[in-house]
């Protein structure tokens, strides 16, 4: 990836921070986002869908330039020893923006101080505040699962985890159990996601699981790691529509038996070549699907069954750090016959012909078109109708 | 695998002594892994015939994350891998950041995982001045300190102040200090002032160094003093070094090691690297 690109009419994706505060909204915790505030109410009034029905214990530590020039960091840790004899959270995860990352705060040390004062459990997660929510979800399921996980339970068979749910992918709770129910009628127990209507016991149990579905790229670092610790083996794919929940339920029981990681698309084929060295212009494409790359790599499988083998299908999907390239974005809008993609991409269409097909994604343009999002999990959706336009 | 990291004032021996160390680890047939963490990036100079290698910063400012591992380490002499996390311009930037940014980069490239080294030398500027120079010593990277100082009083005041930052930061799960390296400056009463810091700070003289004219001699053939003049005193007292190291290396230093070293880029290159 080049490390230049210009923005002029593109949005960004939601920040690792913020994937942070939603992976750990359900579980319990209070969230200590270590920043001077700010532009950080883009959580609350943007990325957090759940801000306003449910409560949850998440801080912005207000830090001034002196504490950060001084090192000072007793301000944060008497702040959070405060807070948390306040609150009493069962746990208390620590994050950052860029300026403590600037700074080299030391996540580990300050989370090992503030848990001998209080008592309670500090899992240190060093964002930058640079990256993509799926970075910071990962990050934070990883580390909430290598301290809180029961690793003596042994896997049961046909039983999964979902991996990398959060509202910043699938905005609403209708969503996750479509996934639950379209697993389950093929004799597949949802053991835990992770982490959206979920309860920290039940996440405990993760180990109960044989094999991990990755349903977002925010899953990743999870399942990694319970594939190098626990030797869960882990499949990527979406459930989106009954032939991707087939082949999902197909290679779980084929990881299930060989303990091999895999996934259910050709990532190879359906990959968009963009903003990188080799990036010589766009192809002609009858569909290119944009948006995070696990849901849209399973759109594209989901999409090939309808339209065809000889349908060239392609998935343009953001890098953690630089995002997508927009030129690279307008040249495959404008090379397609169809696009599927938030709305907010709309502007990025110019003079192109290209249909747009809406799938609005949290992560991309925030509650704008929450309401519009349709139930794309699981057997109830119609790819056909959906891709057709009904 | 464990960790060290040598620590004093500017121009003590640090580089000399770091170097001539990582000879001697190596010489016992051990995989050894240099990093010096000084803008002046001449820590292993000494190790690769007096030419420099490219500096971990100077490559990611070009490669970005194109960088691989092997843009970053370098062999050199005697097999010992080397690295260099650079700086800044001088009076631009951050340096403490930068080396911060230098051991991201090697996290997030597995670089332990993937060269396994049995011994890791960090050679660290002299004041600890911000966060990034305590880098080398916080949890998951090296879990003994050695100071090098000589008997002159700006050197011992400087020791005085790290022994402190490393009693400070205990509470946090940092390194602990392994014990004091005198490399000897020659001036009076130099060992008698160096046990007074020890008693001070509650550590010992774990190696008294000679001076030794046979390290200018070796640093203008460009070779390890190590190598140059293997009988030589200074090589000598080295070699009675590493094995007190050795001997008192902590046990079980990985897991700890392991366990925090993953790096936050894996989240996207998990998906490029998975042969899935
Ligand atoms: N014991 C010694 N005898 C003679 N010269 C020494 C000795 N130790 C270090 N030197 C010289 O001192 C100079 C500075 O040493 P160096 O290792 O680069 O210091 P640092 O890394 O602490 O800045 C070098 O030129 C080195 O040759
Ligand atoms: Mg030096």
């Amino acid at each position: 990836m080049r490390d230049w690109h210009v923005h002029v009419f593109t949005s960004t994706y939601t920040a690792d921070v913020s994937g942070v505060c939603s992976a750990m909204y359900e579980l319990g915790g209070m969230t200590i986002l270590h920043d001077p505030d700010g532009c950080n109410s883009t959580y609350t009034t943007h990325d957090e869908p759940r801000w306003y029905g449910s409560k949850a214990l998440m801080f912005v530590s207000g830090l001034d330039e002196l504490t950060a020039v001084l090192g000072d960091d007793d301000v944060l840790i008497n702040d959070v020893c405060a807070a948390a004899e306040d609150y009493k959270p069962r746990f208390i995860t620590l994050c950052g923006s860029s300026i403590p990352h600037i700074i080299a705060f030391d996540f580990k040390g300050v989370a090992h101080l503030i848990e001998k004062k209080t008592g309670i459990p500090v899992l240190p997660v060093p964002t930058n505040g640079l990256r993509m929510y799926t970075v910071g979800v990962g990050m934070a399921l990883r580390e909430w699962i290598r301290r809180f996980a029961d690793f003596s339970l042994k896997p049961e068979p046909k039983t999964i985890n979902l991996l990398g749910v959060t509202p910043i992918d699938f905005s609403r709770q209708e969503l996750v159990d479509a996934m639950k129910t379209a697993f389950e009628k093929r004799g597949l127990a949802v053991n835990a996601v992770g982490a959206m209507g979920e309860s920290f016991e039940q996440l405990q149990k993760v180990c109960r699981a044989s094999v991990n579905v990755v349903v977002s790229s925010a899953g990743l670092l999870p399942a990694k790691f319970l594939s190098d610790k626990a030797g869960i083996p882990f499949v990527e794919g979406t459930p989106i529509g009954s032939f991707m929940t087939d082949k999902i339920a197909e290679a779980v029981l084929q990881s299930e038996k060989d303990g091999q990681n895999c996934s259910v698309f050709d990532r190879g084929k359906y990959l968009a070549k963009a903003g990188n060295d080799e990036y010589a212009g766009a192809e002609k494409t009858n569909l290119i699907i944009i948006g995070e790359e696990v849901c849209s790599l399973s759109l594209a499988g989901a999409a090939e069954k309808v339209l065809g083998k000889d349908a060239v299908i392609r998935a343009l999907f953001p890098d953690a750090d630089e995002g997508i390239d927009e030129e690279a974005l307008v040249d495959y809008i404008n090379a397609a016959d169809a696009v599927i993609c938030d709305p907010l991409y709309r502007n990025a269409f110019g003079r192109s012909h290209a249909k747009l097909i809406p799938l609005p994604h949290e992560g991309y343009s925030g509650r704008i078109f929450r309401d519009d999002i349709p139930v794309f999990l699981g057997d109830g959706f119609d790819i056909k109708a959906f891709i057709m336009g009904m | 695998m464990f960790r060290i990291a040598i620590y004093g004032k500017g121009g003590i021996g640090k580089s000399t002594t770091a170097a001539a160390l990582s000879c001697a680890f190596a010489e016992k047939g051990l995989r050894v892994l240099q990093v010096g963490c000084d803008p002046k990036a001449d820590s292993t100079l000494y190790l690769h015939g007096g030419k420099r290698i490219p500096t971990i910063l100077e490559t990611l400012r070009k490669k970005r994350t194109q960088a691989e591992l092997e843009d970053l380490v370098f062999e050199g002499c005697k097999g010992i891998m080397c690295a260099e996390s650079g700086g800044p311009i001088p009076g631009l930037g951050c340096a403490g950041r930068g080396i911060a940014a230098a051991f991201e980069a090697l996290d997030e490239r597995n670089a332990f995982d993937i060269l396994k080294p049995d011994v890791v030398l960090y050679d660290v500027l002299g004041d600890v001045v911000c966060g990034g120079f305590a880098m080398p010593i916080r949890e998951g990277y090296a879990e003994q300190v050695y100071i090098v100082t000589s008997g002159e009083n700006m050197a011992i005041y400087a020791a005085a102040n790290i022994a402190m930052a490393v009693a400070n930061f205990k509470e946090r799960g940092y390194a602990s200090l392994g014990g004091v390296i005198l490399n000897r400056r020659d001036v009076p009463d130099e060992r008698e002032k160096v046990e007074t810091l020890c008693r001070d700070i509650e550590s010992e003289i774990v190696a008294d160094l000679p001076r030794d004219n046979m390290i200018a001699e070796a640093e203008k053939t460009g070779q390890p003093l190590m190598e140059a003049f293997p009988d030589s005193a200074f090589a000598k007292e080295i070699r009675r070094l590493a094995d007190y190291i050795l001997e008192h290396a902590p046990q079980s230093s990985d897991e700890r090691g392991i366990l925090y070293a993953s790096a936050d880029m894996e989240g996207k290159r998990a998906a490029d690297r998975c042969d899935l």
